[in-house]
């Protein structure tokens, strides 16, 4: 397979014309949207296949909702915790804690992650 | 009072030994940038990992040092550093026998650069780091990351209009990419006089993003849309992330073989993070390879800050061209989530992680999240954003690829 830019057999002088600049960088605006795409295009029907052999899978119940009963003592506190810090200032009253299925709410995850990345500044 | 001038005598002499006397102006200059440099990597936090070994590889650069680096100036003016001795012995056979190599601790480090190591090994890193999974699920996203790099090219022409080579104007405009690595792997193939200039800009402008965006992602957006709710993100399995990272793999290469340093450590970085069975590669990968890679890389870049090199109006040409290139890629990336807007109405994207496509992660897919929740509070888009930004990744490596497939002499 020939790449890409050899095929469209490119080259640019030091300091070429506005119009052959002009070009040179529409092509290469060109060859992104076109590697960017046909990836977009492959992930897109290689999900399609995840998706059709997931949906094929016999179901798997969904865990049923956790009450503050079934939950130890020390996680019960530390989830008490988390609520006081969030809560701030608020007054509050703990009336039940049930468990998040995470395909329906990926808000806390995300938060989770956005402080991992934020905790390694590497770029 | 003989003794006294034998005292004074040998107190001059020992003064013609140190080093004052090599100082220059554009050194006493330096020392202040460098200053700069520090108060804005430590009192500020503008990207410290990097700005503080760079501003510190400058101070070496710009003292009387032995032992540290070999420099000799060019034709043009600029300095070159880096440049090691080899003393050996020609054989019968045609072979070359090295018998002994010389140069200062930093000719040897710097080859890091110089051999384009450095940049990809911070890939790998960066790879075994990175989540694909947002990308995953909503492939489409790409796109986004391939419009940001409008700012790139607009640089590029720019750049090429007020005289800088093509070479050069390629380095420039890189630094639209917001992405470190990618701008020193570009800047040290094409345009090694301007390496210190350009990664200097491409760091302190990434660490300003979040004051480079905001205003350009509001003017170009309705507040309809920033309160745009994007449906949920489908899980995607370790076995779609594993096939992910070979498709990158394979197709980038296939079609842009330029990049293959960069997307091939990426990917590898990835894959090892998500195959599960390497994690003691994984952890030193994210944590020692990278930690010990950024310390060398900082340094090096900075020690081709040299004064002569570096107090140049084209100094100040680059770094003003570079703030072009991040408002350029932000305006493209969110002007192509409306766009797409217009053929996907019953799925719309919210514009504003249209920004993130600059790459620069995870902060631009921060500045997303915050200016999303300005307009609707219990609105989450930070793991949309994160699509585009590591989708960026891909296409700054990508028009990395393309320009030194068509520029590298």
């Amino acid at each position: 397979m020939i790449p890409l830019p050899a095929l469209l057999a490119i080259s640019l002088p030091e300091h070429p014309t506005f119009a052959d600049n002009l070009q040179f960088q529409l092509t290469g605006l060109l060859v992104v949207l076109f590697t960017l795409s046909a990836l977009a295009i492959l992930v897109s029907l290689i999900g399609r296949i995840f998706i059709a052999a997931q949906k094929q899978r016999p179901p798997t119940s969904a865990p049923s909702p956790a009450t503050g009963e079934a939950i130890p003592g020390p996680v019960f506190a530390a989830i008490a915790a988390a609520v006081s810090t969030a809560l701030a200032d608020q007054r509050f009253v703990i009336r039940g804690v049930q468990a998040v299925d995470p395909r329906q709410n990926l808000a806390w995850g995300a938060e989770g992650r956005r402080s991992i990345y934020a905790s390694r500044k590497i770029r | 009072m003989t003794m006294l001038l034998d005292i004074a005598r040998d107190f001059t002499a020992f003064f013609q030994l140190t080093a004052f006397g090599s100082v220059t102006w554009q050194m006493a200059v330096m020392w202040v940038v460098c200053a700069t440099l520090f108060y804005l990597g430590i009192h500020k936090k503008f990207e410290p990992l990097l700005l503080v070994p760079i501003a510190f590889g400058a101070l070496l650069a710009n003292l009387p040092t032995e032992g540290m680096i070999t420099t000799r100036v060019l034709a043009d003016g600029f300095k070159e550093t880096g440049i090691l001795s080899v003393q050996g012995t020609l054989l019968d056979s045609g072979a070359f026998r090295i018998d002994h190599i010389t140069g200062g601790l930093f000719d040897f480090i710097s080859q890091g650069i110089k051999l384009e190591i450095f940049p990809p090994l911070i890939f790998l890193g960066v790879g075994a780091l990175t989540d694909f999974g947002p990308l995953i699920a909503n492939p489409r996203t790409l796109m986004l990351g391939a419009a940001a790099q409008i700012g790139v090219l607009v640089t590029f022409l720019g750049a090429n209009l007020v005289g800088f080579t093509s070479q050069q104007a390629a380095a420039v405009g890189i630094i639209g990419g917001a992405d470190g690595p990618t701008a020193i792997f570009l800047s040290a193939k094409l345009a090694p006089e301007i390496l210190g200039a350009v990664a200097v800009a491409a760091y302190t402008y990434m660490a300003l993003v979040p004051l480079i965006q905001p205003p350009i992602m509001r003017a170009l957006t309705t507040e309809k849309e920033r309160k745009i709710r994007m449906r949920s993100l489908r899980e995607v399995s370790r076995t779609e992330k594993l096939v992910f990272a070979l498709l990158v793999t394979v197709t980038t290469i296939l079609l842009v073989p330029g990049a293959s340093p960069l997307i091939g450590m990426l990917m590898l970085g990835n894959f090892l993070r998500e195959c599960g069975v390497t994690e003691r590669l994984v952890k030193a990968s994210q944590n020692e390879i990278i930690n010990i890679v950024t310390i060398f890389l900082g340094t090096s870049v900075g020690i081709t800050m040299a004064g002569e090199t570096f107090l140049r109006p084209q100094t100040l040409l680059i770094i003003s061209l570079g703030i072009v290139a991040f408002g350029f890629g932000t305006a493209g990336g969110v002007l192509a989530a409306k766009t797409m807007n217009l053929f996907s109405r019953k799925n719309p994207i919210n514009p504003l992680i249209g920004s993130a496509g600059v790459s620069a992660v995870p902060m631009a897919a921060r500045v997303s999240q915050v200016e999303g929740q300005k307009a609707d509070p219990a609105n989450f888009l930070l793991m949309h954003a994160m699509g585009p930004n590591v989708a960026g990744v891909i296409g700054t490596a990508v028009i990395a690829g393309y320009y030194i497939a068509t520029l590298a002499k």
